[in-house]
């Protein structure tokens, strides 16, 4: 029992043998490369297809229904070797028939022996290796980081399935070694000495004779061998450097997932060294929908990740030696341009949603009694133990804004300032400032906020940060606390109080606990430690 | 050295003039211009007329006809051109010319030898 294939040739159907199928495909394949840049190729093709199908037409009969491997080799004995064709005056004689040359090795899926895509075998077929090491690789790079399974299924994408019997040949074709190429590179080397060899006696005979036409062909024939050798080494290279590209590529996705999967975390450098915030919580507090915020997520992700899978399909094109994909960079390029104009876009408008500036004060005089000593305190709010500088926390201390992630609300810190009073009056103004897409925007934005403070008798009781109501966005809400006071007055001020406190010019960070002011007409002196 | 090279040459500019010649006597199918070529011997394989036959009809030297066939797809029949019976006639003409005086040579040579 044997299998066969259907085939048409010349408008008329046959039943071939498997193995015929590929003798004649060859043979076909062959005449082909035969008459490589003939204007008439197809016309003889052609014409070489009709006279095939006419000797097999009277092959068969109905008691013989299929065209064995014998009908095609009689066909190819009435037709004649691709050499026998003519035409080859190009040719030189000896030069191998591509018939005869070991066919050239290309990387398919093997649907045979599929597991899942045919990736894995196609690897084996192609490394010569047995595809269960192929298989146990991917399995360890999945296990490890994740990334085999991106270049599994790009291969699975991008590699072609083996699904013609000359398509199975190729795969299994002769393996790629470093012996091979080793032996290739022996080959060419030699037949460019021939060339060489033949082309200086050709060139000598040629002075004699003075024929232009020998002169112009030989030196095609040397150009031919050295692009032979240039190839090789440009082959390796090419290798060499996709293996290069390759693991940069990986490198990079994996340090991309990560970011958009695992740690979604963006890092600034401020005075603390870098700082790193989550990625998403960020986004969140900017953009003003659900909507802006998925169309730029997915703009970003398809901006970074193109060029990532480009570079890894790249690496694998140059390791594997595969055709470009048609219209494939093309593709890529545009998806890349459309990501870049929608966060564009959707960056504009979020810039925009910061362009005016707006205030909002508020004032409140205090009542104090001359003699007494003002204590300023802070309630508050945050942990014992927090800290601004602490990663996980979004922090720009230009900005003094924060957001913490256990934290729903944002809280930015406050700045407060210690005046003297000019005219006697004890007072607080408290001052939001903000940004929005217009006066108006800006102006509401900074009434918003939500800062608290008291007195209690002789204390002044200030928050440790103010508040956002949820669900507002963060257009740079700022506080500014301003407080007056009449000459002559002391003060102490909580240690609690004292990040935030704005620049005075006799306090310092790490003023002793206890520490007494006085206030003056040159502002803020120390009394007493 | 190239002695198979110089035959081949000399052989294919004869059979441009043989199948242009059998063709201007009635109008012919590749395989009749084979079996013709076949008996003289001037080829063995059939391969050989294609790319000549092309390269004749692409110089306009002949033109063809579909036929049907009962055995197999339509066939191609070849018919020599106006053109074509000329440079024929001129070929021919060279070739008398020609085989008399390598005849002559080859003789005298022969004689000489």
């Amino acid at each position: 029992m044997k299998k066969t294939l259907t085939i048409s040739i010349s408008g008329f159907v046959f039943h071939v043998e498997e193995d015929a199928y590929e003798k004649l495909h060859l043979y076909l394949e062959a005449i082909n490369s035969h008459f490589k840049g003939f204007a008439g190729k197809e016309e003889v093709i052609s014409d070489v297809e009709a006279r095939i199908a006419e000797i097999l037409q009277k092959n068969i009969s109905e008691s013989k229904e299929v065209i064995t491997i014998a009908d095609i080799e009689e066909v190819i004995a009435i037709m004649g070797q691709p050499s026998d064709f003519g035409m080859d005056e190009e040719t030189e004689p000896g030069a191998p028939s591509p018939y005869y040359s070991a066919l050239p090795k290309r990387l398919y899926r093997d649907p045979e022996r599929k597991m899942i895509g045919g990736v894995c075998t196609g690897l084996g077929s192609y490394f010569n290796i047995d595809p269960v090491w192929v298989r146990v690789i991917f399995l360890v790079s999945i296990a490890v980081s994740g990334f085999g399974l991106l270049v599994y299924i790009i291969l699975w994408i991008v590699v072609p399935e083996a699904r013609t019997t000359a398509e199975r040949l190729e795969m299994k074709g002769e393996p790629v070694t470093v012996s091979n190429i080793e032996k290739n590179f022996k080959d060419e080397m030699h037949d460019l000495n021939d060339r060489v060899k033949d082309f200086a006696s050709k060139a000598k005979s040629t002075l004699r004779k003075e024929k232009d036409e020998f002169k112009s062909r030989h030196g095609d024939n040397i150009r031919n061998g050295l692009s032979d050798v240039g190839r090789i080494f440009l082959r390796i290279f090419l290798f060499f450097l996709g293996v290069i590209i390759l693991f940069m590529g990986i490198a990079l996705s994996v340090v991309y997932l990560s970011i958009l999967f695992k740690f979604p975390v963006v890092a600034v450098m401020d005075h603390a060294g870098l700082q790193a915030f989550p990625l998403y919580s960020v986004i969140d507090r900017i953009f003003t929908s659900d909507t802006d915020i998925r169309t730029f997520v997915t703009g970003l992700m398809i901006l970074s990740g193109i060029p990532l899978i480009m570079m890894l399909w790249g690496g694998i094109r140059l390791i594997f030696n595969i055709p470009r994909v048609k219209f494939l960079a093309g593709l890529a390029g545009l998806a890349w341009v459309c990501a870049l104009i929608i966060t564009l876009i959707f960056g504009f408008k979020v810039a925009n949603s910061f362009r005016y500036p707006g205030e909002y004060a508020r004032e409140a005089e205090l009542e104090i009694v001359r003699a007494d000593t003002i204590h300023i305190v802070a309630e508050k709010h945050l942990p014992p133990d927090f800290r601004w500088e602490k990663s996980g926390v979004f922090y720009f201390p230009e900005v003094r804004m924060a957001l913490s992630n256990d934290e729903e609300i944002i809280r930015g810190i406050p700045l407060i300032k210690l005046r003297n009073s000019k005219d006697s009056i004890a007072r607080i103004i408290i001052l939001a400032t903000a940004k929005g897409a217009f006066k108006n925007d800006a102006i509401e934005n900074a009434e918003k906020i939500n800062y608290n403070w008291q007195q209690k008798n002789d204390t002044l009781v200030f928050s440790d940060s103010f508040i956002l109501p949820e669900g507002e966005k963060w257009r740079k809400q700022e506080v500014r606390v301003e407080v007056q006071l009449p000459e002559g007055t002391t003060i102490t001020i909580d240690e609690h109080l004292r990040p935030f406190l704005g620049y005075h010019k006799n306090i310092s960070r790490h003023e002793k606990i206890g520490t007494l002011f006085m206030m003056t007409n040159e502002g803020l002196v120390k009394v007493r430690e | 050295m190239d002695i198979e090279r110089n035959n081949a040459q000399m052989r294919k500019g004869a059979l441009e003039l043989c199948i242009l010649s059998i063709v201007s006597r009635e109008d012919a199918y590749a395989s009749d211009i084979i079996e013709k070529l076949k008996s003289a011997r001037l080829i063995v394989v059939e391969g050989t007329l294609y790319p000549l036959l092309t390269r004749l009809k692409n110089d306009g030297l002949l033109s063809y006809r579909w036929e049907e066939s009962t055995q197999g797809p339509p066939r191609k029949y070849y018919r020599i051109t106006e053109s074509g019976q000329k440079v024929l006639d001129g070929m021919a003409q060279d070739w008398t010319e020609l085989v008399g005086s390598v005849e002559r040579l080859l003789k005298g040579k022969a004689v000489r030898l």
